[in-house]
């Protein structure tokens, strides 16, 4: 049992210190990842222009008109059709002699089209994909640093998971158990509750999102199998179909919808998420048809071809198990297959993640406020992680909903306007880390949970007023997306003003001045 | 169906958390019995299984498995919310513990 005991200690530190070193990025890996859970659903709240999406045999005949029209000697064309969750079809064009673009250039050959085929204007963001880009690749920071930071902190997380795990001394006895207001035992309750209760979800997203960044860290393998490099590696591993070469001889493309039909019944009942063709005016074209990558766990997005007639030419090469294997654990990180009451079972899961990692945080200095030698003078690594805690846990949450006031106030012709919004997000996060050091702890949080729950409830209410009705027509018009965020918003700025009040009110322990606060409340703040 | 999994695993959950002495007697304010926890325990895992077979109606195989996962997760979270606020300012059954 002493053994025990000396393990148990030793991987207590080792989860405090693993925890605490990249709690704050962890915080935000998890807030930011779990908002990408409606990442699509978040882009067409952010682009009210748009309604509901048509059906892609229509949106595809559409799109083929549309594009028949406007570019008909280009060289290629690019169909990106809607699905249940995003919101219309976008299309795109390379003119003949044009070069390729680069992924993120940006291109003025493209549309977006409205479910009855008209190009629409709608407003320029970066919508959910910015949540969704944030969680890995950081912003302003190369992309390649970024993913390393963000695997050392990965491996980080997993570490402290399993430590923890060793460390709960009572997971069976205490799994149902949150004694409420006491202190640091509620704090430590609350954490164990969001750790044990999802568990299997923490675990998976934690290998998981390791995984989809192994070929970054853990390179030896290919190294050492692909002299060519990684390069080589990649092309083998997505290869790449050749380059239709042009005929000369003019035709016009086959029905798309057709072409869509036949792919679809190749996949045994799955869905297209893209098309492309090269020279649709020759009758060398070569149509390819991408997969939905949400239609299995294990989703790849695959590509059938066709040739000028409509014809299969060929599909692509059956995946290894190993690659199966990879494919599946990314699907399950990222959920793309998951139908609407899953992703919200996904999307609690992560909340629980996000929140397990703030009362993590907090934890760290109730536990220590207790041990201080004069707790009205912490010392100077206790009031950094104090305010650190503050500017992450509820300034990412202000932040984020600002960036969503920022997709609604923004002019709409403001120059670069997506970059606008960004800066949004980046402006309102600083001023809330200044705000945590300038302010007593105590009135930072309430302050700031305050100004998220605010901010969280007037963009529903800023929507019916400014946006026809907002969640009560969107309810009306059966677009659950939109209407989802909305009441989405509502529960979590509740939610953020209860936990504001809740801090305001907490009454400290006696001769403990600003001991803990009470059971999950400013922990509840950061669900946001 | 899915709510039917959730249903049946916060069921699943509430037998096992009433299985559970210090539970039982926050609710009932006796501990049970042995005969009615181990008829607990077995009516718990029962549910927990019947909702893991709802998961599997509703989504496949392969989803169910995944989708079950988190509607665990919901239904023990529920069952946690419901103890901790059924009765809201309970005196503390173990002075021990204040920190």
């Amino acid at each position: 049992m002493s053994n025990l005991g000396g393990i148990r200690q030793s991987q207590s530190v080792l989860h405090t210190w693993s925890g605490l070193v990249v709690g704050w990025v962890l915080f935000l890996i998890f807030i930011a990842g779990t908002a990408a859970y409606w990442k699509e659903e978040l882009t067409r709240w952010m682009q009210p222009e748009i309604g509901l999406p048509a059906s892609s045999a229509t949106a595809v005949t559409q799109a083929q008109q549309f594009l028949a029209r406007t570019a008909p000697d280009a060289q290629r064309w690019s169909i990106d059709l809607p699905d249940a969750r995003s919101s219309a079809t976008s299309v795109s064009w390379q003119p003949q002699g044009e070069k390729e673009r680069r992924r993120g250039q940006r291109n003025p050959n493209q549309a977006t089209l409205d479910a009855d085929g008209k190009p629409v204007q709608v407003r320029e963001t970066r919508g959910g994909n910015f949540f969704y880009r944030l969680h890995f690749d950081l912003h302003y920071v190369p992309v390649l640093w970024a993913r390393w930071f963000i695997s050392a902190c990965s491996m980080l997380m997993l570490i402290a998971l399993i430590s923890g795990v060793i460390t709960h001394k009572k997971i069976f006895t205490d799994f149902f158990t949150f004694r409420r207001g006491k202190g640091q035992r509620s704090w430590l309750d609350g954490h164990n509750a969001l750790a044990v209760l999802s568990l299997p979800f923490h675990l998976m997203i934690t290998y998981t999102g390791l995984i989809t960044l192994m070929t970054l860290y853990m390179p030896w393998a290919v190294d050492a199998n692909y002299p060519g490099g990684r390069d080589a590696f990649f092309a083998e591993l997505f290869p790449r179909a050749e380059k239709a070469e042009a005929s000369g001889v003019a035709a016009t493309p086959p029905a798309l919808a057709e072409v869509l039909r036949r792919a679809e019944v190749q996949w045994g009942g799955g869905h297209a998420a893209s098309l492309q063709i090269e020279h649709p005016s020759d009758s060398a074209m070569r149509i390819s048809v991408r997969r939905h990558q949400g239609d299995q766990i294990a989703g790849a997005a695959d590509a059938l071809s066709f040739d000028a007639r409509g014809n299969l030419l060929d599909a692509a090469a059956p995946r290894s198990a190993a690659v199966i294997t990879r494919d599946g654990m990314i699907g399950l990180h990222a959920a793309r297959f998951a139908p609407t009451t899953m992703r919200w079972l996904f999307f609690l899961s992560g909340v629980a993640g996000t929140l397990m990692v703030a009362t993590g945080l907090v934890l760290w200095t109730v536990k220590r406020r207790t041990q201080l030698p004069d707790p009205a003078r912490p010392h100077l690594g206790f009031r950094i992680v104090e305010r650190l805690n503050i500017g992450f846990v509820t300034g990412l949450p202000v932040a984020m909903l600002a960036f969503l006031w920022g997709n609604r106030l923004l002019p709409l012709d403001v120059a670069n306007r997506s970059d606008a919004e960004v800066k949004v997000f980046f402006y309102a996060w600083a001023a809330c880390v200044v705000h945590a050091m300038l302010r007593a702890p105590r009135r930072g949080w309430v302050e700031q949970l305050a100004l998220a729950g605010v901010l969280a409830l007037g963009l529903p209410l800023y929507n019916l007023v400014a946006w026809h009705g907002g969640a009560v027509s969107a309810l009306a018009a059966g677009d659950g997306a939109k209407a989802g965020i909305d009441i989405g918003l509502l529960l979590m700025g509740a939610s953020l003003l209860w936990a504001a009040r809740k801090v305001h009110r907490f009454v400290p322990a006696q001769r403990k001045p600003r001991a803990a606060r009470t059971g999950a409340s400013a922990a509840a703040g950061a669900s946001a | 169906m899915s709510m039917l999994a959730l249903l049946l695993a916060a069921a699943g959950f509430a037998c096992l958390a009433m299985a559970m002495e210090r539970h039982h007697r926050d609710v009932a304010g006796h501990a049970p019995p042995t005969p009615r926890r181990r008829l607990l325990q077995v009516l718990g895992v029962l549910g927990l299984l019947a909702s893991l077979l709802a998961s599997i109606a509703a989504w496949g195989v392969a989803q169910g498995f995944v989708g079950w996962c988190g509607v665990l997760a919901a239904g023990a979270g529920a069952m946690v919310l419901w103890l901790s606020f059924r009765s809201p300012t309970k005196p503390a059954p173990r002075p021990s513990s204040r920190s």
